[in-house]
């Protein structure tokens, strides 16, 4: 079991840069999940760390050993693939003793590994199968068995559920934890979705155009991102963003745009002058009966059952997106109040997209 | 009224499938006939070969026209049949087909191994360039006789010392050169069926380049090999430009064979012609059908995106 690290890492596809000098320290144990838009350089950054992709430049190192010039098979590293890979003219036991046979590990030890891989993915019926015959989620238990039965030092998954069913693919990622927990090695998980990314993450690196934008846990990132990017990026339905500017007001300062005002008490950092987004999140502003931030009219309801959805029209530009509890009686068409609590409040320059502290 | 627009359409469609089923009728008569003229001459008597107005059905019919070219029976000066017909001695074809089979099996081969490593690097590796495979085809495209007169002349030339002058060797070698960019395209098409993934997981585990192409990817092409093999085999026994101008003394392939049962020295031998013919075109009917299916997804690869 063992590290990652990137030191400095880049790579260009002709002229195009995909991965602009990306530098992370992957801790022995971890999962870390590289989340971010398609064409943000997180498959890449797999591929760099597996092999498949030469380096344009940088440093990668699995432990203490330099691996950026070895081998996708001599880095002792396990991957599990988007499409699983598992060649579909063998039976499911000649899938998994195939690293194994290649290794010429000797034929008990193979037997004695291939059997307690089977118990633990609990995929005994499945042996003489072959790939063709298998449902998702068992061709994605098997993925999974012939890739933990060599033993690597890490564990790499290029978004290895995004061709489930919803339902199957929250059952995937509890298992994926669990393996986690029990084999106790470093997994590297590339995925767009932001749920998986919250859900299954000891940390997450947000990636876009090449670059990691910011590091994290999970609740870190989805309270304090670092720009407007990672703000946008986590949560659904997204936070709501504000243009306007930082103006003075009886001393303190406070953020203006059309039909918003919200004061900042006790805040000596920000400077009058400034434009700036205001970022909000849904769940961050409250229905109030005198006036708070602003006013607006409810322009649609969209019930969910276990909450409610209502979107304002508050005089400025699109709708203001806010979560309420599923009891709330608000119509389309009602006049209302709201505030933003002053914790979900969130201030982004606005040319160059950074949070600004309050 | 919709019911007089409707009549019409039905009118037009039934002209139209009908008009269409009539060409294709005639179409299908027109490329069978010969061989249906070819098939019956094989079974004539030679009284029957020239009788006007025509014998369609053979009205005694005989295997003897396939006794003399395969030397069963009386042959080598010719039977009472082929002198009947003026012949002077009969052509046989056991050993047409013997280097027809050499030399179409050899260059099959080598077509179907070099293309599909070909195949190979330009499916994983963008070998050439984008448009290398329409480069490859359009090489094709110019017709075998222009090369025909100046291989000839090369392959004479006294450092060869003879090598590639009317043997094996120099129809092989041809063969191969106007077969491989067949071989290369059928190829590419069942090597972009194979997803990347599955070398990327072997190659994870440990296997090294040509593991993962003994274990990997020949099984899974398999079928493709086989296709490819009988298309380019089909294509070098049918062929007689090449082997009538590079080779025709010493090597003789069953369709320069073919065409000399018309000469002075022989006559006009149409029975045992049709013989031959009929025999020669068996493997290539038997081979034609099992492939059909797969030539259709061969050659359309380019036109479908996944």
């Amino acid at each position: 079991m063992a590290g990652i690290h990137l030191d400095n890492v880049t790579k260009y596809f002709g002229k195009f840069r995909a991965v602009d000098g990306l530098s992370l320290d992957i801790d022995d144990g971890e999962f870390l999940v590289f989340v971010g838009p398609s064409g943000c350089g997180k498959t890449t950054t797999l591929n760099m760390i597996a092999g498949f992709e030469d380096i344009s430049s940088g440093v990668i190192k699995i432990g203490d050993v330099d691996v950026t010039d070895r081998e996708p098979g001599e880095r002792d590293l396990g991957m599990v693939f988007q499409n699983l890979a598992l060649f579909p003219h063998m039976t499911v036991k000649d899938n998994i003793e195939f690293g194994l046979l290649i290794k010429k590990v000797p034929a008990a030890e193979v037997a004695a590994r291939f059997q307690a891989v089977v118990e633990t993915m609990k995929i005994e019926p499945l042996i003489t199968k072959r790939p063709g015959q298998l449902s998702g989620g068992e061709a994605q238990r098997v993925a999974l068995a012939r890739t933990i039965v060599n033993n690597p030092t890490a564990f790499l998954m290029d978004e290895p559920l995004s061709s489930l069913d919803a339902k199957l693919r929250v059952e995937m990622r509890t298992e994926l934890k669990r393996l986690h927990s029990t084999l106790k090695s470093t997994f590297v998980y590339v995925t767009h979705d932001q749920a998986e990314a919250m859900t299954m993450a000891d940390r997450i690196a947000v990636m876009d155009q090449g670059r990691i934008q910011q590091v994290g846990g999970p609740l870190d990132i989805y309270r304090y991102p670092v720009n407007i990017f990672v703000a946008g990026f986590f949560g659904v339905p997204a936070m709501n963003f504000i243009e306007g500017a930082i103006e003075a007001s009886d001393g303190s300062p406070a953020f203006r745009a059309k039909n918003i005002v919200q004061k900042f008490n006790g805040s000596t950092q920000l400077r009058a002058g400034i434009d700036v987004t205001l970022g909000v999140r849904p769940e961050s502003i409250e229905l109030v009966s005198e006036r708070g931030a602003g006013v607006g009219t409810v322009n649609l309801t969209e019930p969910l059952g276990d909450e409610t959805l209502l979107f304002i029209d508050y005089g400025g530009d699109g709708n203001l997106i806010v979560k309420t509890d599923p009891y709330n009686q608000t119509r389309p068409g009602d006049r209302i109040s709201f505030r933003f609590k002053d914790e979900g409040v969130r201030l982004f320059d606005k040319s160059s997209g950074d949070s600004i502290e309050l | 009224m919709a019911q007089a627009y409707g009549m019409t359409r039905s009118r037009k469609s039934f002209f139209a499938k009908t008009s269409s089923y009539m060409f294709l009728l005639f179409w299908l008569f027109v490329t069978l006939f010969p061989i249906f003229w070819m098939v019956s001459t094989s079974f004539k008597p030679p009284q029957e070969w020239f009788a006007w107005p025509p014998i369609w059905i053979p009205v005694e019919p005989t295997i003897n026209n396939y006794e003399e070219i395969l030397a069963i029976g009386p042959g080598g000066t010719g039977s009472e049949n082929t002198k009947l017909a003026g012949a002077q001695q009969v052509l046989t074809a056991i050993l047409p087909i013997r280097d027809s089979l050499i030399v179409a099996i050899i260059s099959s081969t080598i077509a179907v191994v070099l293309g599909s490593f070909l195949a190979y690097t330009i499916s994983r590796y963008q070998t050439g360039g984008k448009r290398y495979p329409y480069i490859l085809l359009m090489i094709r495209m110019m017709p075998p006789i222009v090369i025909a007169v100046p291989v000839l002349a090369y392959f004479s030339l006294p450092w060869w010392r003879g090598a590639l002058h009317d043997n094996y060797l120099g129809l092989i070698l041809p063969y191969v050169l106007i077969t491989l960019p067949y071989a290369v395209w059928l190829m590419l098409s069942f090597m972009h069926e194979i997803p990347r993934e599955l070398e990327n997981a072997a190659r994870m585990m440990g296997a090294g380049r040509i593991l993962v192409m003994r274990k990997v990817i020949i099984p899974l092409i398999r079928p493709g090999l086989a296709v490819t093999f009988i298309f380019t085999f089909i294509l070098n026994w049918s062929e007689f430009l090449l082997a009538y101008t590079l080779a025709g003394q010493k090597l003789v392939t069953v369709t320069v064979q073919l065409s000399q049962y018309e000469a002075a020295d022989v006559g006009r031998l149409y029975g045992p012609q049709a013989a031959f013919g009929t025999i020669a075109i068996i493997p290539l009917i038997i081979l034609g059908f099992m492939i059909q299916k797969h030539l259709v997804t061969g050659f359309s690869f380019g036109m479908v995106r996944k």
